[in-house]
C-alpha cells in the first residue's frame, strides 16, 4: 500500500491502515528504543504514541506530508525517547514533585470525566472522540457509524455532548471541577 | 455562554481558528473569566475524551500479532556470557537428544528428511549503541527503512486482528438484583444497536428528551487473539475483552453479571471457569477454584 492511499484510508477513519502501519514499521522503530537502552515495552510504547500522534494528525486532515510515512513516524519516535530519556534524567531532581503534583491533579479530572463517558453508551463515545480527537468531520462520522445521513450525526453528536456535560455538571459542582 | 461562543470554543478545541481569530478568542479568553472558565470545562471534557480513543487505538495496536526483532533476545539476555551459556546448553541439547535416539533401539531409524536444524548465532561482545544526535533525522530514518525494505508487506489486516467468531446472545433469567446476560463475541454489535440508523433530523429540534445515553449496559466487545501453546491471557479494559490463547478448538463463553453499579465477567472455557478484572495489562486469566462459586456459575450458565 503506498503512502497516498494509506493517508487516504486514515482520513477517513480507517482503522485497519493503522494496523497495517503498525506491522510494516514495527522492527524498525521498536530499534530506535531497543538499541538506545530501552527496554520492550518502552520501545512499543514510545513507536504506539508515534503512531497515535500520526493517526490523529491524519485524520483530522491537519497532515502536510513532505516526507514518507516511514520519516515522519520515526522522527516522532526519536523525540518520544529523547523526551522520555530526559524525564528519567531528572527523576531526582525538584521538579518531579511539582511535576507529579499536577499531574495527579490532572488524574483526578480525568477520572472524573471517564466516569461520564462511560455512563454515556458505546454510540455517544464513539461519535464524540471521533469528533473531538480523531478530527473526522460529520460526513465521515455518519459512514463510519452507519448513519442515515450528516444531519443525523450531528444530531447525535449535539445530544451526547450536551448528555456528557449534564452528567459532569449534576455529579460535580462547578468548584470540584475547576478548583 | 451564548451559541456564538459555544462554535468558538469548538473551533478553538478542533484546531480550526485562524490566526486573527485565534487572537480574538485569546482576547475574550483574557477579558470575561466566565468565558475562560467555560473553555476549561470544554478542554477538560476534550483530554478526557482524547485519553480514552488513546487507550482504545493503543489496545488495538497491542493486540495485533507482531514477531519479536532481533534485538529483543539480545536486550534481555544481558550479557554475553550468559547469550553463550544459553547457546552451549542449547547445542549440548540436541546432540544429547541425538545420541539418545540413536541409542535406543525400540525406536524406528533415524530418518534424516525430519531432522530440524537450527542455526544458533554467538554474538562475540555485547555492544552499546549510542544515538549520534547531531545526525539530520531525515537522513537517518531514509537510510534505516532501507536496511527493512526486505521486511514483507504485512498482509491487510485481516490476519492480525482476528474477528471473534459466532455470535450468540442470550438473555437470561433474571434475579433480584443482577441482569445475568450470556454472550459469545459479536463482531457487529454496535452496527446493529437501536438507534443508529434514525430518519432525517435537522439539528434545532433538540426539545426532546435526550435518549442518548444507553439506559442498558452494553455487552462486552470480545476479541480473541490466536496464541498456540501459550498460557491463557486476557486484558479488559474499556469495555473491550482481549482474549489469548488457542480459542479456535473448543467454544468458550463470556458470563455477564450486571449489578446495579458494577459488572463482572467470568470466562467459561474447556470446562473452566476464570475470573477477570479490568486491567489494560495482559494478564494470565486466573481460574476460579472455590467450589461455592464454581456451583453457582453452573446455575447461571445453565439456566441462561
Amino acid at each position: 500500500m503506498k503512502d497516498r492511499e494509506i493517508l487516504d484510508r486514515i482520513s477517513k477513519g480507517d482503522e485497519r491502515a493503522l494496523d497495517y502501519l503498525y506491522k510494516k514499521y514495527y522492527k524498525m522503530m521498536t530499534n530506535i528504543v531497543l538499541k538506545n537502552n530501552g527496554t520492550l515495552d518502552e520501545a512499543k510504547d514510545v513507536y504506539q504514541e508515534a503512531l497515535v500522534v500520526f493517526w490523529q494528525k491524519a485524520a483530522s486532515g491537519k497532515l502536510v506530508l513532505t516526507s514518507k510515512i516511514s520519516t515522519f513516524l520515526y522522527s516522532i519516535c526519536l523525540n518520544q525517547w529523547r523526551k522520555e530519556l530526559d524525564r528519567k534524567s531528572r527523576l531526582s531532581s525538584e521538579e518531579v514533585d511539582k511535576e507529579e503534583y499536577q499531574s495527579h491533579d490532572e488524574q483526578e479530572r480525568y477520572k472524573i470525566v471517564m466516569q461520564c463517558i462511560s455512563e454515556l453508551g458505546e454510540t455517544c463515545k464513539r461519535i464524540l472522540t471521533y469528533y473531538y480527537f480523531d478530527g473526522l468531520n460529520m460526513s465521515d462520522i455518519a459512514e463510519k457509524m452507519n448513519f442515515a445521513n450528516t444531519d443525523t450525526a450531528k444530531t447525535k453528536k449535539y445530544k451526547c455532548k450536551k448528555k456528557l456535560d449534564s452528567l459532569i455538571k449534576e455529579r460535580y459542582t462547578t468548584t470540584d471541577f475547576f478548583d | 455562554m451564548n451559541s456564538t461562543q459555544q462554535h468558538q470554543i469548538e473551533a478553538f478545541l478542533r484546531g480550526e481558528l485562524n490566526p486573527e481569530q485565534l487572537k480574538e478568542f485569546n482576547q475574550l479568553l483574557a477579558d470575561d473569566p466566565s468565558f475562560a472558565q467555560n473553555v476549561r470545562f470544554e478542554q477538560n471534557i476534550v483530554n478526557g475524551l482524547s485519553q480514552v480513543r488513546k487507550a482504545e487505538l493503543k489496545a488495538r495496536l497491542d493486540a495485533i500479532d507482531v514477531a519479536p526483532t532481533g534485538w529483543i533476545g539480545l536486550g534481555q539476555l544481558g550479557s554475553s556470557s550468559l547469550v553463550k551459556t544459553l547457546g552451549g546448553l542449547a547445542v549440548a541439547s540436541v546432540v544429547g537428544v541425538l545420541i539418545y535416539t540413536n541409542l535406543d533401539d525400540a525406536t524406528p531409524e533415524f530418518d534424516q528428511s525430519k531432522v530440524i536444524t537450527t542455526e544458533v548465532n554467538y554474538p562475540t561482545e555485547q555492544q552499546s549503541i549510542e544515538f549520534d544526535w547531531d545526525l539530520k533525522e531525515s537522513a537517518v530514518a531514509e537510510t534505516v527503512e532501507k536496511q527493512y525494505q526486505e521486511q514483507s508487506e504485512p498482509e491487510m489486516i485481516a490476519d492480525a486482528v482476528k474477528p471473534a467468531a459466532e455470535v450468540v446472545e442470550e438473555k437470561s433469567t433474571k434475579t433480584e438484583e443482577f441482569d445475568v446476560t450470556v454472550n459469545v463475541p459479536q463482531p457487529d454489535a454496535l452496527a446493529k444497536e437501536e438507534g443508529l440508523v434514525t430518519p432525517e433530523s435537522d439539528l434545532p429540534e433538540m426539545e426532546t428528551t435526550d435518549e442518548v445515553a444507553n439506559t442498558e449496559v452494553a455487552p462486552v466487545d470480545v476479541e480473541t487473539v490466536q496464541k498456540k501453546n501459550e498460557t491463557l491471557k486476557y486484558k479488559y479494559f474499556d469495555g473491550k475483552l482481549f482474549l489469548y490463547g488457542d480459542f479456535n478448538e473448543q467454544p468458550y463463553e463470556i458470563l455477564e453479571i450486571n449489578g446495579v453499579k458494577e459488572r463482572k465477567l467470568y470466562l467459561f472455557f474447556e470446562s473452566k471457569y476464570f475470573n477477570i478484572d479490568v486491567t489494560d495489562k495482559v494478564k494470565e486469566l486466573d481460574q476460579i477454584v472455590n467450589p461455592k462459586l464454581v456451583n453457582e456459575l453452573d446455575i447461571i450458565r445453565n439456566n441462561k
